[in-house]
């Protein structure tokens, strides 16, 4: 547990230097910023303006912050050396592995609060009032989704180099987020079994399970039950990436 | 003084697949070399030839296809990686962390028993980046450092642990002969400690000085090691005798009924002769002198010298 720990702190005080840290920061409050300027500029639906826009942002931002910290934690690793010499040290792969992971989700969920104070702000700043409680989950469910992503992003970069990992997560993410439009609209002609396995896959990979701004604007309405299931669903699928990748890894030779 | 463990290497072979065009690889084959117990010993080889490897099996960053590492007697785990210091031979160290917050992630990683409580931690750690003189640079981030500096700081890094086994590979890259010669004193307070060393180096003269023992890997099969002559390397002394051929140092070496040479080669009519003790060189010297021939050198023979290298290197040293 101790190696664990020690990993996990090495991993977040790494990122938090890194130098796309303040950058995305940096983008996460613009964006905020422009959602606001455009929620001024609707005639009405202010709120939901400004949930769209800055949710996209916000989604858009720290999914692509997940996916690069999560390839530089290892892939880099890899490239610079750095990983030889922190599994010479007494410390299983496994426990590695689980350390960097938790040292991802660590610096995204300081990035998340440090974009959320913000986000607060700027609802302050238009009489919005405090953040209610459907908006607060739908903030949880982004940060869900990125560590997600970031999970993937080690999944890839335990075998492959940074810009395969990098496009190969890419390629995952975006296969989540238009999986259950494309099971929901194909063709009337198409053959059953294609049809099975494109809706088995939907439902197996789905990232519109985690986007609650229809939720967070009183749209649409979700039950305590169904927010359960989601977040079981984010979180079991992190644990089985998290579980495949440690298999991989384990047997992985670091060689240069 | 407690043994330090040993290193065996049993029947090692390391094939990799490397990419398409080249396919599989055999980086080490079938390789046996033992690492003697509070010995230090030197792995020389040309490049390639599957030193680093021979290292990361070592570690356990690389598993063997067949064959087995132990280190103490035990297969290659994380307790007997907690026995290792490693120092590679480029700086492994994240360039944005601080020389303190590198050592304390290290020793909090190896949790060795004497650091274990805070105060005594922080003690080491001081002591550590003062014997390395970061002592003044604590603060400023590894990417700010000199080359020079980076590898005194990943001396520090190998060794606040305490080891009981020491792996260096090419420790003297990057350094000025300053930071050369407080490196070899470091190593040499290592050696005298009792500590097992495994040195990587294409320095001879660093070999020569610090090493008890010498393997020699081409092609990823072990050629030479000087651990199976009959000798102790400490003990070998070189003769150089000028004006003789071959049969003259014969002649000479049967009037005198002196000792036969351990090793030697004729380079035109020069010998160079190389001796198992100082008492069989002496003898050799003082037969020499009697009979006026010109002895252009005697002294410790060197652990292994570069004609020996050439032998063994082969065609890999001429490309």
């Amino acid at each position: 547990m101790i190696s664990v720990f020690m990993v996990m702190r090495e991993s977040f005080l790494l990122l938090r230097r890194d130098k796309i840290f303040l950058p995305a920061v940096a983008a996460g409050v613009m964006i905020t910023i422009f959602a606001n300027i455009a929620s001024e500029w609707g005639i009405e639906e202010f709120r939901k303006i400004l949930f769209d826009v800055g949710a996209l942002g916000f989604h858009l931002t720290g999914c692509l912050v997940a996916i690069f910290w999560g390839t530089k934690t290892v892939s880099e690793a890899r490239a610079d050396g750095s990983l030889e010499i922190q599994l010479a040290a007494p410390i299983g792969r496994v426990s590695w592995l689980v350390g960097k992971y938790l040292g991802l989700v660590l610096a995204l969920i300081f990035f998340w609060l440090l974009v959320l104070v913000f986000w607060q702000g700027i609802m302050f700043a238009n009489d919005f009032g405090g953040m209610t409680q459907p908006q607060f989950m739908f903030f949880v469910f982004q940060l869900l989704e990125w560590s997600l992503v970031g999970a993937v992003a080690l999944f890839y970069s335990t075998f492959a180099g940074v810009t395969i990992a990098l496009f190969a997560t890419i390629s995952t993410w975006m296969a989540g987020l238009v999986s259950m439009p494309v099971a929901q609209n194909l063709p009337y002609g198409a053959k059953g079994w294609a049809v099975d396995v494109v809706q088995g896959l939907a439902r197996f990979w789905d990232f519109r399970q985690f986007n609650l701004s229809g939720f967070a604007t009183g749209v649409e309405k979700i039950g305590p039950g169904e927010l359960q299931v989601r977040g079981v669903y984010g979180i079991l699928l992190i644990l089985i990436i998290m579980t495949v990748s440690c298999i991989f890894f384990r047997r992985r030779d670091v060689l240069a | 003084m407690s043994v330090a463990p040993g290193i065996k290497v049993e029947n090692v072979t390391k094939v990799v697949y490397s990419d398409v065009t080249k396919g599989r690889q055999t980086i080490v084959s079938d390789l046996s070399v033992t690492f003697s117990p509070g010995k230090s010993s030197a792995l020389l080889g040309h490049n390639g030839a599957g030193k680093t490897t021979t290292i990361k099996l070592i570690l356990g960053l690389v598993r063997p296809t067949r064959g087995q590492v132990s280190i103490d007697g035990q297969p290659v785990g994380v307790e007997q990686r907690r026995m290792i210091g490693y120092m590679p031979e480029v700086n492994r160290i994240p360039l944005v962390l601080t020389p303190t917050e590198v050592l304390e992630f290290h020793v909090a990683t190896y949790n060795p028993p004497k650091l274990r409580d805070a105060k005594a931690r922080k003690v080491a750690i001081e002591e550590a980046l003062r014997r390395v003189e970061l002592w003044e640079h604590r603060k400023k981030r590894v990417g700010k450092l000199s080359k020079g500096m980076a590898r005194r700081l990943a001396w520090a890094q190998a060794t606040i642990h305490d080891p009981s086994v020491l792996i260096l590979d090419e420790p003297m890259s990057g350094l000025d002969p300053t930071g050369r010669l407080a490196m070899r004193g470091w190593i040499s307070d290592f050696r005298a400690a009792g500590k097992t060393i495994v040195l990587c180096s294409h320095e001879l003269a660093t070999v020569g000085e610090l090493c008890d023992d010498v393997s020699i890997l081409r092609k990823g099969s072990l050629v030479y090691s000087s651990a199976h002559e009959e000798r102790t390397a400490s003990g070998a002394y070189r003769l150089s005798l000028s004006g003789l051929d071959e049969k003259a140092v014969a002649a000479l070496r049967d009037g005198a009924g002196l000792k036969a040479w351990m090793r030697g080669h004729q380079e035109g009519f020069t010998a160079h002769l190389v001796f198992a003790d100082y008492a069989s060189a002496a003898e050799w010297l003082q037969a020499a002198l009697q009979r006026g021939v010109v002895v252009t050198d005697f002294g410790p023979a060197p652990l292994i010298d570069e004609r020996v290298l050439l032998k063994f290197f082969g065609k890999e040293l001429e490309s």
